[in-house]
């Protein structure tokens, strides 16, 4: 409790490598770092550190994040922080940016082609944005036509979302369950088979064609 | 944007300030008048489907192309820029529309297709990432809510490489040299995308990050056309003044290694750290 003079405990140290850090720092750092625990230890450590943290109502907290583990402000606390910094606030992604990130996301590696596929758009600008900002990377080239650039996620993405890994993304919902409902939503109307089709402006149903 | 509300003496913690107006607008007026900007053509036809309430798979073409038509209308009257790509598609709006109109074909042996397939999968598929997007800007909102420290780590020592270093002419030998062996190959010549700067940087970054150290003629090869190898190059000479990469070759006219140096911060600040660091001792002892 009290500190001597002596060597910290581990708990200490660990405390200092990770407010020492403004990074994300991964279980194998602080082992090698350590050079005595092994990693179950460490891995207690750490787990015991969160929990005090969240029960003694700090204002920080211990947390999971890309991949390691980083002392984060508390979520309540943030308006305090906003107002003291202010200005040094990073811009949120835009509409398109966001647009953009989640098909590389979920898609990586993707090109830039298949990406504007999707939106129906050109998705330069914000492929360029999600570049500058280190959350998207060029993971190479495409074998295809052209060799296009494929573009994958980025470590920092991880840390931006506050996840710990890609599997953490809430999931994308399946086309194939897309396209049932919408098979089951064909079989029920049976409209009067459009021996006319409806040609009328104020189109009701545009059913015609099977 | 948030300063409609200073925040009081504990600024309110609850409430979600920057979505409420976004959300504000995205309530359904009754007035036809749609501002919020839309991504594109398929982001517009999918708030008419919502504001019409159908659904994707039955849209009644002819009343959503007429309101289509007169969104970009809208549009232009408030001088908006009306992107290409809203044009391609009012275009191919009015082509399934008349097919609609055609009696199904004579001996429809196999089922025809109908006319909006292909729209509607594409309607799915970019709603599939527009709810996508809209999970991670809430995960995007939480992360935003908690900081962390400023400072930047320094984690990582790049091991010290024995190397000698090279000069910026050797470096432009290099790639003469490289350049002058890109033969004038049958290539079949197709519309490259050319390469940004910070396309090529990223693209050197991700493949010295798997290997750290690279050969700089290998490191080109990477690049295809004359005009991306110069980018290349270019973005090579802003990686070296950036401190990310350094150049070095194991005797004179010896090939030329790019290596990675990561984010260090500067080669003295380094050596600063290693020298004057006492190896922390028995740390394992983890003794009351």
């Amino acid at each position: 409790m009290t500190p001597t003079s002596t060597t910290p405990s581990t708990q200490q140290i660990l405390e200092s490598l990770l407010f020492a850090s403004d990074a994300p720092v991964g279980l194998a750092t602080l082992v090698e770092v350590l050079d005595g625990p092994d990693e179950a230890a460490v891995l207690s450590e750490l787990q015991a550190m969160a929990r005090d943290l969240e029960e003694s109502v700090r204002g920080v907290a211990l947390v999971e994040i890309a991949g390691g583990w980083q002392l984060l402000s508390r979520k309540e606390c943030a308006p305090w922080i906003d107002r003291m910094l202010r200005s040094r606030r990073k811009v949120r992604l835009s509409r398109a940016g966001l647009e953009t990130l989640a098909i590389v996301a979920y898609k990586q590696p993707v090109t830039k082609v298949e990406i504007d596929g999707i939106r129906g758009v050109d998705s330069s600008g914000s492929l360029h944005t999600l570049l500058e900002r280190g959350l998207v990377t060029i993971k190479g080239r495409s074998k295809g036509v052209g060799r296009p650039l494929v573009y994958a996620t980025s470590a920092d993405f991880l840390s931006y979302m506050g996840i710990n890994d890609l599997a953490d993304l809430p999931e994308l919902k399946e086309l194939s369950a897309v396209l049932e409902e919408r098979e089951r939503l064909e079989m029920e109307p049976v409209d009067a088979e459009a021996s006319v089709p409806a040609e009328a402006v104020s189109g009701g149903s545009g059913e015609g064609a099977a | 944007m948030t300063d409609e509300k200073p925040p009081a003496n504990p600024p309110s913690t609850a409430g979600q300030p920057q979505s409420a107006e976004s959300a504000a607008a995205e309530d359904r007026l009754p007035m036809r008048v749609l501002l919020p900007a839309f991504e594109g053509p398929l982001d517009l036809l999918l708030h008419l489907i919502q504001q019409n309430e159908i659904e994707i798979v039955d849209i009644p073409i002819a009343k959503i192309t007429r309101q289509y038509l007169e969104t970009l209308d809208l549009m232009r009257e408030l001088d908006l820029e009306v992107a290409g790509e809203f044009l391609v598609m009012a275009a191919t709006l009015m082509r399934i529309k008349s097919r609609m109109l055609l009696p199904p074909a004579i001996t429809a042996e196999e089922e025809e297709e109908d006319p909006r397939e292909g729209l509607v999968r594409q309607l799915l598929e970019y709603r599939r990432f527009k709810e996508a997007s809209r999970e991670l800007e809430k995960l995007e909102g939480d992360r935003r809510l908690r900081f962390d420290r400023g400072a930047p780590a320094q984690l990582e020592d790049p091991d010290a490489s024995e190397l000698l270093p090279v000069s910026l002419f050797r470096l432009l030998d290099a790639l003469k040299n490289v350049l002058a062996r890109q033969a004038p190959a049958p290539v079949h010549t197709i519309v490259a995308e050319t390469i940004r700067l910070e396309e090529a940087i990223a693209l050197i970054e991700t493949h010295l990050r798997d290997r750290s150290r690279a050969l700089f003629e290998e490191m080109l090869d990477l690049f295809v056309t004359r005009l991306e190898k110069i980018t290349a190059f270019l973005g090579l000479l802003e990686m070296l003044k950036a401190g990310t990469i350094q150049v070095a070759q194991e005797d004179l006219f010896g090939p030329i290694w790019v290596e990675w140096r990561g984010d260090a911060i500067s080669e003295d600040e380094l050596s600063d750290n290693a020298d004057d660091e006492p190896a922390p001792q028995a740390l394992h002892a983890e003794e009351e």
